[in-house]
């Protein structure tokens, strides 16, 4: 199994399978749109082929798990639109090849710290929507590879993924 | 005459008789070949006395069962029960002789009553006799004679009626009450049905399989005994295969299956070449995609039961 989608249902509740990280050959997991609940499993990122998870608009809770370092193959990570608290785990994504990280409309809090700047494979970044403190490191600058005029932390940004033309 | 041409020769249409109707149930054409076949076999010649003989021995307690006497009249003619008196079929068994209905009365014997009432009681053991026998042609005298002595067998008849139904309530209690001693029989598998259920066990844990609630215990019985593909792993495939086509029935059925799904090809055939709704195979027939949208009861279908609670069964 390389690609696990399971979108646009209303009525897919329950919680995300820890079995999933068993899928060794998974590449694409995309479970959105539904309304699935509970945490993000931790194993789940013992498939660690996995290069585009989008698990955006379901009611996960929890916070992210920053076992997610594992996942050395990643490009994408959209959790949009549930109800994950903790902070980013910079740390963690450091690790990995994200380019596109979209985290807008959840309870994240904390603030950004410098480690940010090490994230340099970013392309797109969303954080609108949440709670984050303190102010934005200037070690975003580091990051050369976002999109020219990326706006980050407007409420009012759409929490859209597809790549922005600016 | 070979047993093949007695079946060729009873398949035959039965030769048109005006009198069809009016002979005992037992077919006319059938009764005419037994007479002929018997007296070729060396001139076995009936008479009253020896029909008399026989029901004396009958009454004498060998009362045949009514699977004996179907398995008498099912075999060769040499023992069918089946003779003619002046020309007109005989049943040995019974005595009774077949009568065209213009020649019958109503008589005022006063055995007639018993005797309706012994042609009831054989018609419900089915015997093949079902005639009427109240004649009263006098050239019958005998058969009258015997007739007296028809009611120790009538009473035979009621005791093995109630024995046949006492047996059968007996029979059904045990079917009723003793079911309860063994609730979860160990049901017999075929060798591929014990195959696919060893590599299923092999994969799930043994407790989701006792639990008839769980979407594994669903596949489970589906694969096995539903399953129109009919999987043999002894005879081409694959432990794989089996477990792929598992796997896909449990995420079916934990998703809700046909209950909640908008799609009705899961479960048809194969899941690659029939192209089950959202799978995608490899070239070698493995999944390797799974994406599913919008598999849950459609926006319509809301509509439709908030609207017309009937259809919803039909939507639904």
């Amino acid at each position: 199994m390389e690609h696990f989608i399971l979108k646009n249902n209303a009525e897919l509740i329950g919680e995300l399978p820890k079995e999933l990280g068993g899928l060794q050959a998974l590449r694409q997991l995309g479970v959105y749109n539904n309304n699935v609940g509970g945490s993000i499993p931790e194993e789940i990122f013992q498939a660690t082929n996995l290069k585009f998870i989008n698990l955006q608009n379901n009611d996960l809770t929890g916070q992210i798990p920053p076992k997610i370092e594992s996942l050395e193959k990643l490009e994408t990570l959209v959790l949009m639109n549930n109800q994950l608290t903790g902070s980013v785990p910079l740390g963690s994504l450091s690790s990995t090849k994200v380019s596109f990280l979209g985290l807008s409309h959840n309870k994240l809090s904390g603030s950004l710290p410098p480690l940010l700047g090490v994230l340099d494979t970013l392309e797109y970044l969303y954080l609108d929507g949440n709670t984050f403190g303190g102010e934005l490191p200037t070690t975003i600058s580091q990051l050369t590879n976002l999109s020219e005029y990326m706006p980050l932390f407007k409420v009012s940004l759409s929490f859209s993924y597809r790549k922005s033309t600016h | 005459m070979s047993s093949k041409e007695q079946r060729k020769k009873r398949s035959t249409p039965r030769p048109s008789n005006p009198f069809d109707s009016d002979y005992c149930s037992t077919d006319a054409s059938q009764s005419e070949m037994s007479t002929r076949h018997s007296s070729s076999r060396g001139g076995v010649s009936f008479n009253l006395d020896t029909i008399a003989a026989s029901r004396r021995a009958m009454i004498s307690g060998k009362v045949p069962s009514t699977a004996a006497r179907k398995a008498a009249a099912a075999k060769t003619s040499t023992s069918h029960h089946f003779a003619s008196i002046g020309g007109r079929p005989l049943d040995l068994e019974t005595g009774e002789v077949c009568i065209p209905r213009k020649i019958r009365t109503k008589g005022t014997d006063p055995t007639e009553e018993e005797d309706r009432k012994h042609v009831k009681d054989e018609s419900d053991e089915g015997s093949s006799s079902s005639g009427s026998e109240s004649e009263s042609d006098s050239s019958y005298d005998s058969i009258e004679d015997m007739k007296q002595k028809r009611k120790p067998y009538v009473y035979a008849l009621l005791g093995v009626v109630s024995l046949l139904l006492l047996g059968g309530i007996i029979a059904l209690s045990v079917v009723i009450f003793g079911g309860k001693d063994d609730e979860s029989p160990t049901p017999i598998l075929t060798s591929r049905q014990e195959s696919l259920h060893n590599i299923i066990t092999s994969v799930v844990p043994s407790d989701t399989l006792t639990d008839s609630n769980t979407p594994q215990y669903r596949a489970h019985q589906w694969l096995l005994y539903e399953d129109s593909l009919g999987l043999a792993p002894d005879s081409g495939a694959s432990k794989e295969r089996v477990i792929q086509r598992y796997a896909l029935a449990t995420f079916y059925f934990s998703t809700g299956g046909p209950r909640s799904w908008k799609t009705h090809n899961w479960l048809e055939g194969d899941e690659c070449t029939e192209e089950w709704d959202g799978v995608g195979c490899t070239s070698d027939g493995r999944v390797h995609v799974l994406s599913l949208s919008t598999l849950s009861v459609s926006l319509c279908c809301y509509f439709c039961c908030c609207s017309c609670f009937s259809c919803c069964f039909s939507c639904c």
